[in-house]
């Protein structure tokens, strides 16, 4: 009798670490989740002011070849990483009527949990911003 | 058998089983909550600080923009009329030629003062010689002008309502798109729109000419260091180290008026600036003498548009600055040059001393003319008549350009005609940097074409600036062909009254014999023609509030002398 409740007790341990392992399988997914979108919208928010920064540096010169230099000088400042190993000026417009410009960057993000069939995501930003000197 | 210990036993085991089943479960579902939540939340905490600078951003994309457009799409009508020193100062460019709009702008405000600043000066200037005229009301008439329009002007800008579209154009191109799809930012109307005075005292964007404390206004008259600077900008940019500009913000008087300035440092764009730089210098924390005083700084506030959460607010601040420097001058304005006939008068000794000027006058030109006159009886000394003899007129004029005419010989104190015309040449003259001096006066009045139309009986000339930088001298039909805005103001006569700098008489080249017929029982003793050049060179100083600074006057004659002295003996 008391060898079967010993069986028994043996048996209920290996039970509850079967339910922790179940649990993990459900639990660790869900936190690397979560960790990859933070790192999503992080990522998005470098994207964001890099574009901006690039856009606002853009405005500041007197011509397109001056305000493309200058975009692109204003992201040198970005350093890769593992996670985000590029950051890009995609396209830079000034319309005919040279009030504005329009600046588009684009960010390569790859996951730090890699997602089966996604590891690596890419995201644009847009900034326009008036352009405050003089057109030559 | 199972014992009854045993049982009891089974039944802990049993009781433990369901207690260890139960709390796992609970436990993971606990944990797996707890998890959720506190990851969703640090995703929305996220969320919400990416959203907020994305607010930012636009908001500043849109306050940037509406700093840029205050410049030039907040207007005032007022100077419209052509008849108007005001119209000259209502375009962005300092060419004369490029038409005029009617409209003062905060791009055009600075011109629009100190015109009246400059009319204002010439008034005292005048009113310091004693020959204002009508100068210093028309002043007071010009800076009343000014300080309406300028009311006006700081009224719009004032008004937030007449901003939101400015700000709204680049607030909605910049997305917020961590705040969901579709939503932007847009105008948050209240009292965070708000204006501001900032460099106060620092350089406008008004360069005086010259150096100090003259600056080519006129003679005798200073600017006072108190009302001029220097670029206050660190490191002077270079175009800028030799510069004089007027003060912003700073109370300029003259004719018994007080002028303003809107400051704007040299070769500045707009730009953003502090919420405690723009609070700081707000009216209402440091108030200027200045009523309505025009301002060179906008607060404006956005929010974004999601409904049914919680939405972002940011608030900018930004200080505006054409970027575009101009001259301290009257863009629409002449100086009227009016030669009188020459005349020949013919003088006679018939009583010893003094001559007395017993023929008619007459009239001569810019070629030479052999005049005599008419018998003066008796004419001289024991004389029945002395006649003139053939005196060649014209010497002192012929081939003479304008500046001859009024420089040449006789002299007289030509440097100070030299000094107002100087002056008021300057005064037309719009281009940054440009300035004229007497080498460039004198120049301009050497050109031949002006031998030509004296000869040809042209009396009047004008000088003027076609394009703001250069200066023409012409008649009237000319110049108006020229320069179109001309033709309602060239007939305008200066505000002051005429002091004649130059009265002056000089021995002329003329010698003759005139023909005596002595008294009954007299005989010939001497026998005597000679001859003196005048010219008197009168100054009519103008303001400039009607367009005309001021009338040089030219009036040449000959005296002929006619000498006849008998011997009764």
């Amino acid at each position: 009798m008391v060898n079967k409740n010993r069986q028994k007790i043996r048996r209920t341990k290996g039970s509850g670490l079967a339910e922790a392992a179940v649990a993990a399988i459900v639990l660790i997914p869900l936190a690397l989740g979560m960790l990859d979108i933070i790192f999503i919208v992080l990522a998005n928010s470098i994207n964001d002011t890099a574009c901006k920064n690039a856009a606002r540096a853009a405005a500041n010169e007197t011509n397109g070849t001056l305000a493309m230099d200058a975009a692109l000088k204003s992201l040198n400042s970005f350093q890769p990483s593992s996670i985000i190993p590029s950051l890009q000026l995609v396209s830079l417009d000034i319309p005919p009527t040279a009030d504005s410009v329009a600046c588009k960057t684009k960010i390569l993000v790859i996951l730090p949990v890699p997602v089966p069939g996604c590891s690596q995501i890419t995201f644009m930003a847009n900034a326009v911003e008036p352009i405050v000197v003089k057109q030559q | 058998m199972t014992s009854l210990r045993g049982i009891h036993y089974g039944a802990r085991v049993k009781k433990y089983q369901r207690q260890s089943l139960g709390g796992a479960i609970a436990l993971s579902t606990a944990l797996a909550f707890f998890l959720v939540v506190l990851g969703l939340g640090f995703i929305a905490l996220v969320l919400i600080m990416g959203a907020e600078n994305e607010t930012r951003n636009a908001v500043d994309s849109g306050t940037l923009n509406l700093g840029k457009q205050a410049l030039d799409q907040v207007s005032v009508s007022g100077a419209q009329d052509p008849t108007s020193w005001l119209n000259g100062v209502s375009s962005d460019s300092t060419d004369s030629s490029v038409s005029t709009d009617g409209n003062i702008t905060l791009r055009r405000i600075n011109r629009l003062w100190g015109a009246a600043l400059l009319i204002a000066i010439n008034a005292d200037a005048a009113q310091n010689d004693g020959n204002a005229g009508s100068g210093e009301s028309d002043a007071q008439q010009a800076c009343q002008q000014a300080q309406q329009i300028s009311d006006n002007l700081s009224d719009k800008l004032n008004q937030a309502s007449n901003l939101y579209g400015f700000f709204t154009d680049f607030s909605t191109a910049n997305s917020v798109r961590m705040m969901g799809l579709g939503t932007s930012t847009k105008v948050l109307t209240g009292g965070n729109w708000q204006t501001s005075l900032l460099e106060r005292n620092d350089e406008s964007n008004l360069v005086i000419a010259g150096t100090p404390p003259n600056f080519n206004l006129p003679p005798n008259y200073n600017l006072d260091s108190s009302v001029f600077t220097q670029c206050t900008r660190s490191p002077v940019p270079a175009a800028a180290a030799n510069l004089y500009f007027l003060k912003g913000y700073a109370p300029i008087t003259a004719a018994g008026q007080t002028f303003w300035q809107v400051p704007y440092q040299y070769d500045e764009k707009p730009h953003l600036v502090s919420q405690s730089t723009f609070n700081q210098n707000m009216a209402t924390a440091i108030p200027l003498s200045w009523t309505k005083p025009v301002p060179n700084s906008f607060s404006a506030e956005g929010t974004t548009t999601k409904t049914g959460s919680m939405n972002q607010v940011a608030s900018s601040f930004v200080m505006t600055n054409p970027n575009q420097p101009f001259q301290l001058s009257l863009p629409h304005s002449f100086l009227h040059i009016h030669v009188d006939d020459m005349k020949s008068h013919w003088w006679f000794f018939p009583t010893g001393y003094p001559p007395l000027e017993l023929d008619p006058t007459e009239t001569y030109g810019y070629t030479t003319d052999d005049q005599t006159n008419i018998p003066s009886f008796p004419g001289g000394i024991c004389c029945t008549s002395v006649t003139p003899d053939s005196v060649e007129m014209g010497l002192e004029v012929v081939g003479q350009p304008l500046d001859g005419i009024i420089f040449n010989y006789p002299y007289g104190n030509t440097s100070q005609v030299e000094s107002y015309m100087v002056n008021r040449i300057n005064e037309m003259v719009g281009a940054v940097g440009v300035t004229k001096t007497a080498s460039d006066l004198h120049s301009l009045l050497q050109d031949p074409l002006t031998t030509g139309e004296l000869i040809a009986g042209v009396q009047d000339f004008y000088i003027f600036s076609p394009d703001g930088q250069n200066l023409s001298c012409m008649p009237e039909p000319l110049a108006i062909a020229k320069s179109p805005w001309l033709a309602p103001l060239i007939s305008n006569s200066p505000d002051g009254t005429e002091n004649q700098i130059i009265n002056t008489t000089d021995p002329a080249a003329i010698f003759f014999d005139p023909i005596v017929v002595p008294a009954p029982f007299c005989s010939p003793l001497l026998e005597l023609g000679f001859g003196f050049y005048g010219k008197i060179v009168g100054w009519t100083p103008g303001t400039g509030s009607n367009g005309c600074l001021g009338t040089i006057r030219v009036n040449r004659w000959t005296d002929v002398y006619s000498l006849g002295v008998c011997n009764p003996f």
